[in-house]
This record gives structure tokens, sequence and C-alpha cells, in this order.
């Protein structure tokens, strides 16, 4: 099973992670994320519906994600985030940064 | 607080690669989940990782040559771990109260152990950290 799948449609893009986002796995989809934002996307949904564990590395790679969309005049957006990450991103002051929502009732 | 028992219920040397992180890391969360239900394991988990990211990165600096030790006990009230690395050590007396701005990529490790730890403590040279959480409380049965 891959850990994450990467979707575009125009200007949409999304990233269905199917596990966890942390360390391991920031380098390979940094790579992932430049590509999408090169081609063109604007619009960038994370979805986190699988994700059990979200570490440092793992903000820093939204936030950056975040930060290029910002300056092209896009947004990033991350749902179905469990209450244990809610929470912690709530900690961190990045739910409003991010735009997270939990998972869909 | 005390130091709890002495032989660590999870012990594990890896090297310093961010793989070996991530399977230890799985280990840790399995003893958490499958232990008893006073074991707390997204906090553990997640200060764990912290502590070993920044063993491999800031630590060891990459060097797969390196050792990590992680050491976890498992007390009556307390959940105790140690992570120690080969680096030179870095000066925590400086740094532990730094919090990043909103558009930072990085330095959100610190202010997360002093979120999710009930108390952590570095070792002289700061190439050793040891973290305690608090167990959950559990509920004494009737009759």
């Amino acid at each position: 099973m891959p850990a994450y799948v990467i979707e575009q449609n125009g200007q949409q893009g999304s990233v269905r992670m199917m596990g966890d986002l942390t360390a391991v796995l920031v380098p390979e989809l940094q790579a992932g994320l430049k590509d999408l934002l090169n081609k063109g996307t604007r619009e960038l949904e994370f979805d986190l519906a699988s994700t059990a564990m979200l570490d440092s590395s793992g903000m820093g790679l939204l936030i950056a994600a975040s930060n290029s969309l910002s300056r092209s005049g896009g947004k990033l957006r991350v749902t179905n985030v469990r209450p244990e990450i809610f929470h912690l991103l709530q900690s961190m002051r990045l739910t409003a940064r991010l735009n997270v929502s939990g998972p869909a009732e | 607080m005390k130091s709890g028992p002495q032989t660590p219920a999870l012990s594990q040397q890896i090297s310093s690669r961010m793989e070996e992180v991530e399977s230890l890391c799985l280990k840790i969360r399995g003893f958490m989940e499958n232990g008893d239900p006073g074991l707390v394991s997204f906090p553990v988990e997640l200060l764990a990782r912290e502590c070993l990211n920044n063993a491999v990165l800031h630590g060891n600096r990459g060097d797969a040559a390196k050792k990590i030790d992680f050491r976890l006990w498992v007390g009556r009230v307390w959940i105790r771990f140690q992570v120690s690395d080969e680096g030179p050590g870095f000066d925590w007396r400086k740094n532990r109260s730094a919090e990043p701005d909103l558009d930072s990529t990085s330095g959100r490790g610190l202010p997360l152990y002093a979120m999710y730890a009930n108390r952590v403590r570095f070792n002289r040279n700061g190439n050793q950290i040891t973290l305690w959480v608090q167990k959950k409380r559990q509920t004494r049965k009737e009759g």
C-alpha cells in the first residue's frame, strides 16, 4: 500500500495520507508537493483520515505547503483530522493557520 | 517524582537513520497500546519521536555510524523514557523556552516537550534527555 496518494485536477490538488505523517516521509512528500505546485495547484487538501500520528516535521511540511500556496494566492486545507491530532494542532495555534477540520459527522 | 524501576520495559539501540526511528516508534506504539490501560500512547509516542528525530538530525547530525539509545520504564504512576545520542550535545539552557512563529517550518520539538511531558531533564552535556509522562488514572472496581 502506498504511504500517500497525490491527485490533481486543474487548480485543485489533494494528498490523501494512508498512514502517519512523520519525519521519515517528509523529504519524499516535499518533492511531490513541489511538483503539484509547479503544475499549477492553488487549492490543496491534505486528508488525514488515516493518520494516527503527526510529528513536528509533518507539521513543518504542512506549514511549508501553506506558505507556498499563500504566496501564489492559493490555500491549504487539512481535513478529517482525528481528535488527538486536532488537539495537538490547536495547542500549537495552527488550526486556523492550516484551515484544519475534524472528521465528517 | 521517583525515578521508577531500574529494569526498562522497552530498550533498544538504533543507528542514526530515520527509517530506524520510524520502526522503533511503531514498536513503542505497539507496546503502549497493548500494555496496561493506564498507558498513554499518543503523548509518549509523539515525545519519543521528537527526541529520536532530534538525536538523529541534531545530536548525531545524520551520521548513521553513530548510535542512539532508547529506554522506557513503566512505574505505578509515571512512564519515563530516555534518549541518548553520541553527539556533542546542545545548550538546552538557552533553547528550552523558544517558541516559533506561526509561519516557521521548524522549532516545534522543544515546545512539544513542555506541552506533553510532566517533567523534562537533560544531562549536563545536552546529549541525553529524560521525560516523564503521567499514566492515566485507573478507576477502582466496586465490590
